[in-house]
């Protein structure tokens, strides 16, 4: 009998795909969904023992609802790599329709006394915890606005350790990026910056305004064109963030990145209502299949995507004890959609390893987050209960309904485009 | 802000003594001021409590009002269980003994025709479970029987530990738990070489006491040589743990060994008092105490410390968080290659997760998720305050007794007349 957290996803009457949710490792069977139990039972030991190396699989010889708890607890609490978003500032060159950082009223900027805490904190905290690697991720408003504070963490943090692997990613709107950033960006070794582009020109236009109410897409579409058309060495996603106005627009988009030769991969995100968020063209709580029609257009254009990428309890901070959100005034926060909110504040930095910060951040972590109807799910480990923002902004939400028809379907979308590509 | 419901509250003359189960911090502070802090307290926000009552704060004392100490517990608790700063082995280096204590919890009926397991085969388990658990130190414990009477072996294990630190950069602490007869001066030299840290060794009262309880195969006593040893090994700077293992009928002259133990030396050791273990294999030799005498006797063993002098230092050591059964990073080695989780279990296969013949990956598997089981806490138990010692209860006595193990087996008495009490007349 397969465990419980390996789900069955159909291709068709003669093939299924069996998806590992603890691995993220994905098995092709040439059987119908229901016959495979049937096939695995006329498996001879040597090919038993190959899908136990392919797919992590094991077959009742340890308690699975212990298996389960016992994965879900190593991702909380285990050390192996740290993350660190931290947010250099509020402001921003760009007024995005639709930020969920507009309602932050202070634009707050780091300062230099914030930047040397940050630094002492990182140090800490790798002293502490002995990582493998660590991921600095720098955010704003627009952090390019604020290269030199970039550049002072990183070398801040440098010499820690003579093993310790630093991945350095940016989050910017990719209206700054001109030649003379992007050398200073390749000269500090960032590993990758994520550019954000909604749509169509005429799309994006209307959502991520300039300050003069103009548009911001064709210095972005110029910035990423010269960096590709340079080949510069410095890794490039590109982030799409699905609304109402722009999913009807998203091959668009495509057509326009394949004219111009810019080829960098793109993902996506959701705009969903919050609470205060005035957008018209957020989605609420239904989704639909937005999410799953928008990467059909990506894997068309050549992408592959990592299954639950965007949302699931495995790339969630809230219940890490291993990620650390920072804005800019230098204070911890559990949730990147919660910065500035104090439902999700912590403690500010320097109080890191005192008994209030554990009172504070011990309320995140151990946080009841499922209930009794969560016991039996497929998709327990995916999902650990949903996130905790959106429920905080919609009541109690169960997503089994959107995951069954956008993230389970997409991945057998996307296996068929990766055969397709593998000849 | 309000008070942590991990104070225990004790009254002294003009003082009020406060004890946080969770932080271990004992705080004094004179009646009145406390009772106004009490009364006020609701109206204090953190910023106040941070300057005015920094001690209070700091320690735990006094929390902010929307803190569910339930969670904080949980935290704490699962953060001990999941650290992998320190990888424990506790080696089963023989079963084989040259005493024959009857109170002995592995029996010394034990079949002696299992197979032993090739040493470098066990060595080799470790470098492949050591690495993967991405530890930085190993917290390595000679345990048996009596582990000297296999001096070759511990010299190719700590040979194996100089071959991680050289090439792993995971550095080793090394104890042995010995009942400390065979040692002499030429060991100690070896010891010396060998780096070996730190050494348990038993002692169940002075030299009548103790040698009724702790003889050779011929019935011949051990306190003399066991003290003489004990001293050199101070002497030449290693780390001490003195285990006592008691009854009601030896507590008395435990108390007396700690009187003539001389002074120069009390504060180099640190005193355990174990309450003696009945297993299915002793069970008959063990007395079994009721709780509120174990209460009353552990208590007193505590007060004694002070009295005599000893280190305050000695109840941090007092059962502090989850037992090695309950820590992620923690395995026992048992001489036929078995790992085992429960020290006081070797033997049963009900704490075994495997064997060092099996697959690295599924015995890491098999580790982390032991003891998983949840235990379903009663509403009483999210707001006591002898919480962080009783921690739902052991397993093992839980198994022994048949009881469910999902349930909490409350011991509420006990910690509170015998540990807390105990700790509070220590350190006050």
């Amino acid at each position: 009998m397969l465990s419980k957290y390996v789900i069955k996803i159909p291709v068709d009457d003669k093939e299924t795909l069996l998806y590992n949710s603890i691995t993220n490792s994905l098995i092709s069977f040439p059987t119908s969904k229901e016959d495979v139990e049937i096939f695995i039972k006329k498996l001879n030991q040597e090919e038993l023992q190959y899908l136990r190396k392919e797919l992590y699989l094991q077959f009742r010889e340890i308690d699975e609802e212990k298996l389960v708890k016992m994965v879900m607890n190593k991702i909380k609490y285990s050390s192996r790599s740290v993350s660190f978003i931290i947010h250099l500032n509020y402001n921003c060159n760009l007024r995005c329709v639709y930020c969920y950082q507009r309602e932050i009223k202070s634009k707050k900027v780091m300062t230099e006394e914030t930047e040397k805490d940050v630094i002492k904190f990182i140090k800490e905290i790798v002293k502490k915890t002995s990582p493998e690697q660590i991921e600095l991720c720098f955010i704003g408003g627009e952090p390019l606005l604020h290269k030199r504070k970039i550049k002072n963490i990183i070398n801040g943090i440098s010499n820690e350790g003579k093993s310790l692997k630093i991945i350095k990613s940016i989050i910017t709107n990719g209206t700054l990026l001109n030649k003379k950033t992007v050398n200073e960006l390749i000269n500090m070794k960032i590993d990758l910056l994520q550019v954000t582009l909604d749509g169509p020109q005429k799309i994006h236009d209307q959502l991520r305004i300039g300050m003069d109410n103009s548009g911001s897409y064709n210095k972005i579409i110029n910035n990423l064109e010269a960096i590709s058309e340079f080949n510069e060495s410095i890794n490039i996603v590109i982030n799409c963030n699905i609304n109402l106005l722009n999913i009807n627009h998203i091959e668009e988009l495509f057509i326009e990145l394949r004219k111009k030769r810019i080829n960098y991969p793109v993902f996506f995100s959701i705009v969903f209502e919050s609470r205060k968020n005035s957008f018209k063209y957020a989605y609420k709580n239904d989704i639909n299949k937005a999410w799953l029609n928008a990467h059909k257009i990506g894997l068309k254009y050549g992408n592959n995507y990592v299954p639950f990428y965007r949302n699931s309890y495995f790339t969630c901070s809230f219940f890490r004890d291993n990620v650390f959100i920072i804005s800019p005034d230098g204070y911890l926060y559990k949730c990147i959609s919660g910065i500035g909110n104090t439902q999700y504040l912590i403690s500010h930095i320097s109080e890191y390893g005192s008994h209030y910060y554990y009172s504070r951040v011990s309320q995140f972590i151990e946080k009841e987050n499922m209930n009794s109807e969560c016991t039996d799910c497929d998709y327990k480990i995916i999902c650990g209960g949903w996130c905790v923002y959106k429920k905080n902004v919609y009541g109690n939400i169960c997503p089994k309904q959107e995951l069954d028809e956008n993230d389970i379907p997409l991945i057998v979308e996307n296996y068929k485009n990766n055969a397709k590509g593998n000849k | 802000m309000k008070f942590s419901v991990f104070n225990y509250e004790k009254t002294l003359d003009n003082n009020v003594i406060i004890f946080n189960t969770l932080t271990r911090s004992i705080i004094s502070i004179e009646r009145g001021e406390y009772y106004q802090l009490k009364e006020n307290i609701k109206k204090i926000n953190y910023h106040t409590a941070k300057k005015k009552y920094k001690d209070l704060c700091e320690l735990g004392f006094i929390v902010d009002d929307d803190i569910d100490e339930f969670l904080l517990y949980k935290y704490w608790l699962n953060k001990q269980k999941w650290q992998n700063e320190y990888f424990i082995v506790t080696f089963l280096t023989t079963y084989n003994c040259n005493f024959k204590c009857p109170y002995c919890y592995e029996g010394f009926k034990k079949e002696k025709n299992y197979k032993n397991m090739e040493l470098d085969k066990m060595l080799q388990f470790l470098e492949n479970v050591i690495i993967k658990s991405r530890c930085r130190v190993i917290d390595f414990n000679f345990f048996g029987g009596e582990p000297l009477l296999e001096m070759k072996t511990i010299e190719k294990v700590c040979m194996f530990l100089c071959y991680i630190e050289n090439n792993f950069e995971i550095r080793s602490l090394v104890n042995i738990v010995t009942n400390g007869y065979l040692i002499d001066e030429k060991m100690i030299e070896n010891f010396k070489k060998l780096n070996i840290n730190s050494f348990q060794i038993t002692i169940d009262g002075i030299e009548r006491c103790h040698d009724e309880r702790r003889f050779l195969h011929d019935g011949s006593g051990t306190f003399k040589k066991i003290y003489n040893n004990l001293l050199m090994l101070i002497d030449n700077g290693f780390e001490i743990v003195i285990n006592m293992n008691f009854d009601k009928y030896n507590y008395r002259s435990i108390i007396k060994f700690l009187d003539i133990f001389p002074e120069k030396y009390r504060n180099k050791v640190y005193i355990k008092f174990n309450s003696l273990i009945r297993t299915e294999n002793n069970i008959s030799r063990v007395h079994k105490l009721k709780p509120d005498e174990l209460a009353i006797i552990y208590k007193t063993l505590l007060k004694s410390l002070k009295i005599y002098g000893y280190n305050k230092e000695n109840a941090e050591f007092i059962g502090y968080g989850p037992c090695l059964a309950n820590r992620k990073n923690s395995i026992i080695i048992e001489p036929n290659g078995n790992i085992s989780k429960c020290i006081y279990g070797i033997g049963s296969d009900k704490f075994i997760i495997g064997n060092i013949k099996d697959d690295t990956d599924m015995i890491l598997l098999k580790l982390y998720s032991y003891d998983e089981d949840e235990i379903e806490y009663e509403e009483r138990c999210k707001t006591c305050t002898f919480l962080p010692f009783c921690m739902g209860g052991c397993k093992r006595e839980k198994i022994e007794n048949k009881y469910d193990i999902n349930k909490v087996l409350c011991k509420k008495e006990e910690i509170q007349n015998g540990i807390v009490e105990g700790i509070i007349q220590l350190c006050t």
